[in-house]
């Protein structure tokens, strides 16, 4: 009886050795190093600098956006960038990863740890060299970097706010609401589900260089979305804003937009779009 | 901080409209440059003297597809409200070359050989 128990007392704290052995015993160490734009408006005269922060790969989630948490949480407070849905929805941690601009909360970390990963924020235009040429012309520019990681999108929404991104329609249904056929509503697919992450616009060189009065992919794409909407009656109005030299005509279909887009969407599709309306027109 | 017209709610405006400057312009554009590839392969199995008309078209759209390319880089990187000394200059430069050029044009396709005759000529050298 004793020597039964004694047994399974024994087996019983070897199993749970075993399996707290498995859990505890973390796989090795996944070192790697992020380097990482820091740039700080309290200390305006510091040039912007980049940051190496190394932490382990397999104490971190698998997106880029787990890594920065971490580093946020365990490594430097004052690391500062827009994080809010964790799952490619909200646009918020739109950001410059190794080179491709993308939702940090859709990058997966490159697990090779010999490869340093550097994140910058969206690209701005340096428009320096303009302003040093030319200091007393003033003009509104630009995406300006807020902190770290987090870049000044006021012209991109003011852009946005000028195509009357809303149904337009003065003649209102009887009663209920507007009815659409299935065929009007698939026009609308792959131009609603854009989520304004400026991932597009911010790639785009010709809005680098005339952001001020071109309207840049994200913009333009929303601009189709209402005049493709068969519930949409200013349809006219929204094209007739667009017939001049700048305002969509500096895209030069370079495609940057459609292949950063961490959505799959085709803004320079949509663009096009909207030239062949206006040539048709 | 970020500079803009207006306060951060308002939406920013859009320049008068002008077909001549949007899409007129831009289909122009588009029909001169795909007219060039038949146009080029006429003069690439004719020759220059026996269809000086077709000489002469050719010489005129390539010099207002380059005309039209150029200017575009202005408008891209030299825009006047960003040069307002500089891109005049460049436009102005940009429209003397080009009037030079046709003028050029026109008299080595009256008075000589000719555009055709001349790059087949060059290519057999």
């Amino acid at each position: 009886m004793q020597t039964a128990s004694a047994l399974r007392s024994s087996v019983r704290s070897s199993v749970r050795s075993f399996a707290s052995s498995a859990r505890y015993q973390a796989s090795p160490a996944l070192n790697k190093e992020f380097k990482i734009y820091r740039w700080n408006p309290d200390d305006p005269a510091k040039k912007p600098t980049l940051q190496s922060y190394t932490i382990d790969l397999n104490q971190t989630g698998p997106m880029i956006l787990d890594a920065l948490i971490k580093i946020k949480n365990e490594v430097d407070p004052t690391l500062t960038f827009r994080r809010s849905c964790r799952e490619g929805i909200c646009g918020s941690c739109a950001m410059n990863i190794d080179g491709q601009n993308t939702l940090a909360c859709l990058c997966r970390i490159d697990r090779n740890p010999s490869k340093k990963s550097k994140i910058y924020p969206l690209p701005h235009s340096t428009f320096l060299i303009v302003t040093i040429l030319n200091p007393l012309n003033t003009f509104a520019f630009t995406v300006y970097i807020v902190k770290d990681l987090v870049p000044d999108l006021t012209l991109f929404y003011k852009q946005y706010k000028s195509i009357k991104p809303y149904l337009q329609n003065d003649n209102l249904p009887e009663q209920g609401e507007f009815l659409q056929t299935q065929e009007d509503r698939k026009k609308l697919d792959g131009l609603y589900e854009c989520i304004l992450c400026a991932c597009c616009s911010t790639s785009c060189p010709s809005y680098w260089w005339n952001q001020d009065e071109y309207l840049g992919p994200a913009t333009l794409m929303q601009a189709y979305r209402w005049i493709a909407d068969s519930r949409d009656s200013y349809g006219s109005q929204r094209k007739e804003q667009l017939q001049n030299e700048m305002s969509m005509y500096r895209c030069h279909t370079i495609f940057n937009c459609a292949r950063t887009c961490p959505k799959g969407l085709n803004p320079a599709e949509a663009i096009a779009k909207i030239k062949l309306e206006l040539a048709a027109d | 901080m970020c500079q803009v017209d207006g306060t951060v709610n308002d939406p920013i405006e859009f320049p008068p409209s002008s077909r001549t400057h949007g899409s007129y312009h831009w289909a122009f554009e588009r029909l001169l440059a795909a007219s060039l590839v038949p146009m080029t392969a006429a003069a690439f199995v004719t020759s220059g003297s026996s269809y000086p008309v077709l000489d002469g078209l050719l010489g005129l759209s390539l010099v207002m597809h380059s005309h039209i390319g150029f200017d575009s880089m202005i408008v891209d990187y030299l825009h006047k409200r960003k040069f307002p000394i500089l891109s005049p200059i460049t436009t102005w430069t940009l429209r003397t070359m080009t009037v030079g050029v046709l003028v050029g044009i026109y008299q080595f396709n009256t008075n000589d050989i000719g555009l055709t005759e001349l790059i087949a000529k060059v290519w057999t050298a």
